[in-house]
């Protein structure tokens, strides 16, 4: 029994820094572009201005209506996004979206499959933001978008 | 309560659009190209509404059971960021009526420019901004929280009582100060315009209609409005049924809503107070009053039950209306209607709703009924 015991505790020794090294704490970066004058978000700030919420709905400075940016399809940036920082399921969300697009002609998120097809929106669209996973930001990407908040489990 | 209408020739019954392989073939060929063009621009979205479902009310002192399957419309929704402040949006409508046959129509179409949140300017063809209900929910019912639109605002094209949608010029602004204030101003052609692009132009009616609302959103999703609209109606002017005003008139319609709709917070409220009045020269004034209550909690992110109540009063002998609704050859009679409600949200694009309804129409008495609907947006 004690060989039994000896065993499990040293394959979970094995097993739990293997793990890690599969599974590296992801960061999120919310990015806006460089024109954007705001620096800095925190995560309920941020929330409101990717869900357009109030008077959040526009870019006071930049005097543009806020664009949203999601990830298309299922991802593990996706997943964290929306427990993070919406807290909402995705299903909410979309019928939050569907609801504001029906009453009020605004557009839901533009959708992108990958970080780079979304730093690249948002490096394009002054009145974007989006969230990407912060491994995939170069150091080029830097001068085109703004980190303004990081987020991390 | 039951109205009495003024005997009065009727000219041509319903002017509504008879259905036409052609009028098919634009609204299928404005589909694909829509269908198209947004998938071709990610600023450009394009959404369909459907929701078919099935009633069966009783009625024991009419002798009377009546199964009935709701076809529902299909409803074509496109929106268009076409550039930072300039917005477009498209509603079209398809769908079948027992009495006037298939139908098109064009709900809205309208271009939006976003000045700053203070002040937004759209022109084109919308809903008026009368209370909460009518500005929120329409045609895509996925995202309305009960099954039935009220019947003070059924769409006057469909023999509704007053304007819910109009064409014209609106300003607007959103969440000025701590109060968060909102205001509409909309400047329309309202009821009595005749011919438009086909009539004669000198003809076309002198008197435009003018609608404001104002309101406060304290917090996110919590509304308090009032609205007002002003329509002279000259003699002459013809009716959203087609025929005549009795004789020179003003008409007038007050709205006060309260509204609790947000995302993140479990109940969900909306109480609206209507009163549209006919003010004649020589007739006395007559008024329709609607009121409409809806309380909903969500006990899960997909179940809410809730509770709609609606109640109509019709003025004793208004000349307004026909002594039919030539859109639904049925009289005219206040009413009052009471429904407990369950909607499950499978997910964002599918919503089933079912209710338990108690209607009591003058003239016929009560009826119970089970409605069931099956809203889905794709």
């Amino acid at each position: 029994m004690n060989k039994i015991l000896f065993f499990i505790a040293f394959a979970i020794s094995i097993a739990a820094p293997l793990q890690s090294i599969e599974k590296p704490g992801v960061e999120l970066a919310i990015i806006v572009n460089k024109d954007n004058t705001l620096d800095k978000l925190s995560i309920t700030e941020a929330r409101l201005y990717w869900m357009r919420r109030g008077a959040q709905k526009n870019w006071a400075s930049l005097k543009t209506i806020v664009l949203p940016v999601d990830r298309k399809g299922a991802s593990m940036e996706k997943a964290m996004f929306y427990k993070l920082v919406v807290k909402l399921s995705e299903s909410e969300t979309d019928s939050y979206f569907a609801a504001k697009q029906y009453q009020s002609a605004e557009n839901p998120p533009v959708k992108f499959a990958s970080d780079r097809e979304i730093i690249q929106y948002v490096a394009d669209n002054k009145a974007a933001i989006g969230y990407v996973n912060i491994a995939s930001l170069k150091e080029e990407d830097r001068s085109q978008v703004k980190v303004v908040c990081v987020v991390a489990e | 309560m039951v109205n009495i209408a003024f005997n009065y020739p009727q000219t041509t019954m319903n002017p509504t659009k008879r259905f036409t392989w052609a009028r098919a073939f634009f609204a299928f060929t404005l589909v694909l190209l829509a269908a198209a063009h947004a998938i071709a621009q990610p600023n450009t979205n394009l959404k369909f509404y459907a929701h078919p479902g099935f009633d069966f009310y009783n009625n024991s002192s009419q002798n009377s059971s009546s199964p009935y399957f709701r076809g529902g419309p299909l409803v074509v929704f496109l929106t268009s960021q076409i550039s930072d402040k300039v917005s477009v949006a498209g509603e079209l409508n398809m769908h079948y009526m027992a009495t006037t046959g298939a139908e098109i129509e064009l709900e809205r179409m309208y271009i939006k420019y976003d000045w700053k949140s203070h002040l937004h300017v759209s022109v084109g063809r919308m809903y008026s901004p009368i209370g909460f209900w009518n500005v929120n929910y329409n045609f895509g019912l996925v995202l309305q929280p009960n099954i039935s639109r009220p019947r003070i605002l059924n769409p006057t094209h469909d023999g509704g009582f007053i304007q819910t949608r109009d064409t014209g010029l609106q300003l607007g602004g959103d969440n000025i100060g701590k109060a968060g204030f909102f205001y509409r101003l909309f400047f329309a052609n309202g009821i009595g315009r005749n011919g438009g692009l086909l009539g004669t132009p000198y003809q076309l009616g002198s008197q435009l209609s003018y609608t404001a609302q104002l309101g406060i959103e304290p917090s996110e999703g919590l509304k308090f409005s009032v609205s007002g609209v002003i329509n002279d109606l000259p003699n002459g002017s013809i009716t959203q049924f087609d025929v005549p005003v009795p004789e020179s008139m003003r008409n007038t319609l007050m709205t006060a809503s309260i509204a609790h709709m947000n995302v993140d917070k479990k109940l969900e409220l909306i109480a609206e107070f209507y009163a549209n009045t006919h003010s004649y020269q020589t007739i006395n004034e007559k008024t329709l009053t609607g009121s409409i209550v809806y309380v909903g909690y969500k006990t899960s992110t997909k179940v809410v039950p809730y509770f709609f109540a609606e109640f109509l009063n019709f003025a004793n002998g208004d000349p307004y209306y026909p002594l039919l609704n030539p859109y639904t050859n049925q009289q005219y009679v206040s009413s009052a209607e009471y429904n407990l409600g369950l909607r499950f949200r499978f997910n964002s694009n599918l919503v089933f709703k079912t209710e338990l309804a108690a209607l009591n129409q003058d003239v016929f008495g009560w009826s119970a009924g089970l409605k069931t609907q099956l809203a889905v947006g794709f």
